[in-house]
């Protein structure tokens, strides 16, 4: 691993830089300390901050001892890290500084190590331990769902993240990425892998956003021209947002933004091309592909709802089934413009979910991977999105698993049954809706739910609405049907 | 006239579902200290156009100031009334 080829790092908001001399410094310096504490090859580590220079620094020094890096989203609770860290089996746990409450006690009775701050000052250490990084080893574990019981984390190798990176280079090119912005959160595969590392790792320069503050949001076209930003990408709720409340960049200096990780309306995309004056592509990944795998590209497409665009060196297929014992070459392949299951082949794919082969063998078959999106290809060889078979919550691009919330809701004393299901919101598209059905109906379970659920669940998964009902429908196998659900509701007056 | 919306408007931020992750008065800073996420800037926005009873256009204006309390919200909206 050769980071004296990254870019700088920067972070607008506190004025910090850090590249050359300096970063190759904070590197080694980590990497001796990390090594002290007997990170080892296979070790995997938590980071519990992101969006910050240590974090980069983190993510390559741990790297360089043959680690594992687990990026843990700061918002959640106590609970979900304890169940993380029992799933993930985590060495080390990296804090920024001392976290509050019951963390500490929580992680170390999983058996992590603790490691809070670092000491930047501390004389250089002399020659670096030998560089324990393999292609096949595990480099990144994201958790997308289960954090509050059956985690789903997701292996990438440093293999099929070195495709990614190295396919986005040759489908993008890496000019237009010089100056990148991210405001994603960099626990999420599209702000980590693609918004973030493609772009530093490859020499540009990378500035660095706390995620989800309005404040910055609000400010972002003054951001974007005083640092000459030339690339950022987000989801849509921050475009929306933006559109609405921000002074659009007046610089020029912005040529192209993407937008992913939810579905981009043709009016929407006319909005952010308005706001920011650059190109935009609309950008198509899931976690498990390493995010982008396709988009649009420029020229050659004009907004359409729907439209995701063309392999970005990868391959699609829609077929008319979505089982894995029938994947593309041995499944019956839709006929042009017939609806079907998208399934994509990409160097670029996960190693599998982290201890559940039964889960990968869901969606993983042949080296394809069923992405549960359900879409048609046109005679131009263009996909669009016309629905989805899983069952996420996407709240402005960030997903929320429904069972998550509900295993949560239904632990509560007087909570007889609980089903979590997506509402419409203007901003995010989406947002979390709850029926619950409760023991005792006026005794006051409701406000209780409501007054303890941030202790158990992090605030973006916390419900926005709540529907107090008599019974939840389930099949004979006790299964939910959670659109029947929400239509259920949609037509009754919320309790919150 | 500014004092009754600040105060209504802190009653909104309030009940906000999910709950904000502090105590809300009428000089509470919203903006600056990152207390209102993405989602509660959009919900405020929806509420100065609101009481405001016209479209506002918020990207003409350093809403970082303007808005940053209720109080100064609510003299906004105020003003938005009256101009």
């Amino acid at each position: 691993m050769d980071w004296t080829r990254c870019g700088a790092l920067v972070e607008p908001l506190t004025g910090r830089r850090c590249d050359g001399p300096e970063l190759d410094g904070r590197i080694r310096r980590r990497i001796a300390e990390l090594d002290r504490r007997g990170l080892s090859t296979g070790d995997r580590a938590f980071i519990h901050f992101g969006n910050s220079i240590e974090f980069f620094v983190d993510v390559l020094a741990v790297w360089w001892l043959g680690g594992c890096v687990v990026p843990v989203d700061p918002r959640l609770t106590s609970f979900e890290v304890g169940v993380l860290a029992e799933a993930a089996q985590v060495r080390l746990s990296l804090w920024d500084e001392a976290p509050a409450g019951d963390f500490a006690a929580v992680l170390e009775r999983t058996g992590a190590e603790l490691v809070v701050g670092r000491d930047d000052a501390a004389a250089l250490p002399g020659p670096l331990p030998q560089g324990r990084l393999r292609l096949d080893d595990e480099a990144l574990i994201l958790f997308t769902s289960g954090t509050t019981g059956d985690p789903k984390g997701v292996v990438h190798t440093h293999r099929s993240l070195g495709a990614q990176w190295a396919s986005l280079g040759r489908t993008l090119g890496r000019e237009p990425f010089r100056r990148t912005l991210c405001l994603l959160p960099t626990h999420f595969g599209h702000g980590l892998i693609c918004n973030s590392l493609f772009p530093w790792l490859g020499g540009a320069d990378l500035h660095l956003l706390p995620p989800f503050r309005a404040d910055v949001v609000a400010e972002l076209g003054t951001i974007l021209d005083e640092h000459r930003i030339t690339f950022l990408s987000s989801v849509p709720s921050v475009w929306r947002l933006a559109a609405r409340l921000a002074r659009p960049p007046g610089s020029g200096s912005l040529e192209r933004v993407f937008c992913g990780s939810a579905p981009l309306s043709a009016a929407m995309w006319r909005q952010i091309a308005d706001w920011s004056g650059a190109e935009v592509l609309n950008a198509y990944g899931i976690t498990e592909t390493s995010s982008w795998v396709a988009g649009t590209t420029v020229p050659g497409f004009e907004p359409e709802d729907g439209l995701v665009g063309v392999p970005w060196g990868s391959s699609v297929a829609v077929l008319r089934g979505s089982e894995p014992s029938a994947p593309p070459g041995v499944g019956e392949a839709c006929a042009t413009g017939e609806e079907g299951f998208v399934w994509l082949e990409t160097p670029a794919l996960m190693k599998g979910y982290l201890d559940r082969p039964d889960l990968t063998a869901e969606v993983v078959s042949q080296g394809w991977f069923m992405t549960g999106d359900v879409g048609v290809v046109d005679e131009r060889g263009r996909l669009y999105l016309r629905g989805r078979k899983r069952e996420e919550i996407n709240k402005g691009g960030l997903k929320v698993y429904p069972g998550d919330v509900d295993a949560v809701v239904e632990r509560f004393p007087g909570v007889a049954d609980a089903c979590a299901f997506a509402i419409e919101d203007a901003l995010y598209g989406q947002d979390v809706g709850i029926a619950v059905v409760l023991e005792e109906p006026a005794d006051g379970t409701l406000d209780a739910l409501r007054r303890l659920l941030p202790e158990s669940l992090a605030r973006h998964q916390l419900p926005a609405r709540w529907y107090v009902v008599e019974a939840i429908p389930r099949t004979s196998r006790g299964k939910v049907n959670r659109a029947e659900v929400a239509a259920h509701c949609a037509g009754r007056d919320a309790a919150g | 006239m500014p004092e009754a919306l600040a105060t209504k408007l802190v009653m909104f931020l309030r009940a906000s579902e999910p709950p904000l992750a502090a105590e809300v008065d009428e000089d509470t800073s919203l903006l600056r200290s990152g207390l209102l996420d993405s989602l509660s800037l959009f919900r405020l926005l929806e509420w100065v156009e609101d009481a405001a009873g016209t479209p506002v256009d918020a990207t003409a204006i350093d809403i970082l100031t303007e808005w940053d309390t209720p109080r100064s919200v609510a003299a906004f909206v105020a003003h938005q009334r009256g101009a």
